[in-house]
């Protein structure tokens, strides 16, 4: 995907969910799903902006982003061995020394907390020239963080069920009109293979809508209750999987695949 | 508390709700909102519909056979886009709850904080 058509996908996005200024988002995980967002924040923002992560009643840090770049930690800096010698100093490219020094900060930052809220503003003064900084997919690559670009949502959708492991009862893969892959146990798979079908008949004719035209990797879940497993259908398109999971697992297993293919 | 404020109040708990909706889905009507910005009628009842297919209708009809012949109580779609709750209200009544959500919030708390927040809605009559 060249740069233009990665645009033009951002914009239709935008489009259809303005973002309003000052807005709080949160970034959540470990260490490497806190590191991939802050580097997702950084491709999405093209103008530039003082992006602000804070920790709720924990640390906070500050980045000067504009055209995909992440130009400089800024002040305050955060409490962490070695962020004071960074604050301010513009980064200059991916093999700049400084970039490594500030991963090892985030890093240290990250161990205090795993929720950050997001803000973006704009950067008060001149801000930095716009050809400073590291490009996110440059920073990606120094900073070591594995993305899913070159992965085919089929290879997502494995990945992601075959890593679930006893956190479901069982799975169904399905590639085309074939069941690729199956997990667990055989009682509730011979149910799931059982009504697959008629799920599908009313799931299909209702895609269009339940979704509003947004395209890309979608989940659906359904659940009846506690006594019940709740059903996790996860939709990429010629691939797809029916996962059966205790009903009280369904937030938790649905945010993990909302991280899954967002990384 | 009265349904306007108990759906700011689960906003205010649960981060990451961008609109929180009570609806009626006999009627079809979306009784109250609480979002940061004004929505319009169109997306409100679009959110209304989508809340019908997925735990009364043509959706709910399809899953029934996996969830053991009871319609769902819980419906939650998500996307790049965003994450979208329904929750029916207890006892199989035909109001329903609808969140609208950042596609990264954390789930798990607004589904227990949504169920909270419709149990409390329906109990004040």
């Amino acid at each position: 995907m060249n740069d233009f058509s990665r645009l033009e996908q951002k914009l239709a996005k935008l489009r259809q969910r303005e973002r309003a200024a000052g807005e709080k988002r949160v970034m959540r995980g470990d260490h490497d799903r806190l590191l991939a967002a802050v580097v997702t924040e950084i491709d999405e923002t093209i103008l530039p902006r003082r992006v602000s992560f804070q920790a709720e009643d924990g640390p906070a840090f500050h980045l000067a982003v504009a055209n995909r770049r992440l130009q400089a930690l800024l002040a305050p800096a955060p409490a962490a061995e070695g962020a004071a010698q960074l604050a301010d100093t513009a980064l200059n490219n991916a093999e700049d020394p400084n970039v490594a020094a500030l991963k090892a900060v985030l890093e240290k930052v990250f161990g205090k907390a795993d929720a950050f809220s997001i803000t973006t503003h704009k950067q008060s003064g001149d801000g930095f020239p716009s050809d400073i900084g590291v490009p996110a997919a440059q920073l990606s690559r120094a900073w070591g963080i594995a993305t899913t670009e070159g992965t085919t949502p089929k290879e997502l959708l494995a990945s992601f069920v075959s890593g679930l492991g006893d956190r479901s009862i069982a799975w169904l893969r399905i590639e085309g009109e074939d069941v690729a892959d199956q997990y667990g146990d055989a009682d509730t798979l011979g149910m799931l293979g059982e009504h697959a079908a008629i799920f599908l008949d009313g799931y299909l004719s209702k895609r269009e809508q339940i979704y509003q035209g947004e395209q890309g990797p979608a989940c659906l879940v359904l659940a009846a209750g506690d006594a019940t497993p709740g059903i996790i259908f996860l939709d990429c398109g010629e691939a797809m999987a029916f996962v059966a999971v205790r009903a009280a697992a369904i937030g938790a297993i649905a945010r993990d695949w909302q991280s899954h293919v967002a990384i | 508390m009265d349904v306007a404020e108990r759906l700011d109040a689960l906003r205010a708990e649960a981060p990451g709700i961008d609109l929180a909706a009570f609806a009626d889905m006999s009627s079809g009507m979306v009784l109250c909102v609480s979002a940061a910005n004004r929505r319009a009628q169109e997306e409100m009842d679009a959110l209304n519909g989508i809340a019908i297919t997925l735990l009364d209708g043509q959706v709910a009809d399809g899953a029934n056979g996996m969830l053991g012949q009871v319609a769902p109580d819980t419906a939650l779609t998500t996307t790049a886009m965003d994450a979208r709750i329904f929750l029916r209200s207890p006892k199989g009544g035909s109001e329903a709850l609808i969140c609208v959500c950042a596609p990264d919030a954390d789930l798990e708390k607004i589904l227990d904080c949504g169920r909270s927040a419709l149990a409390g809605i329906v109990a004040a009559g």
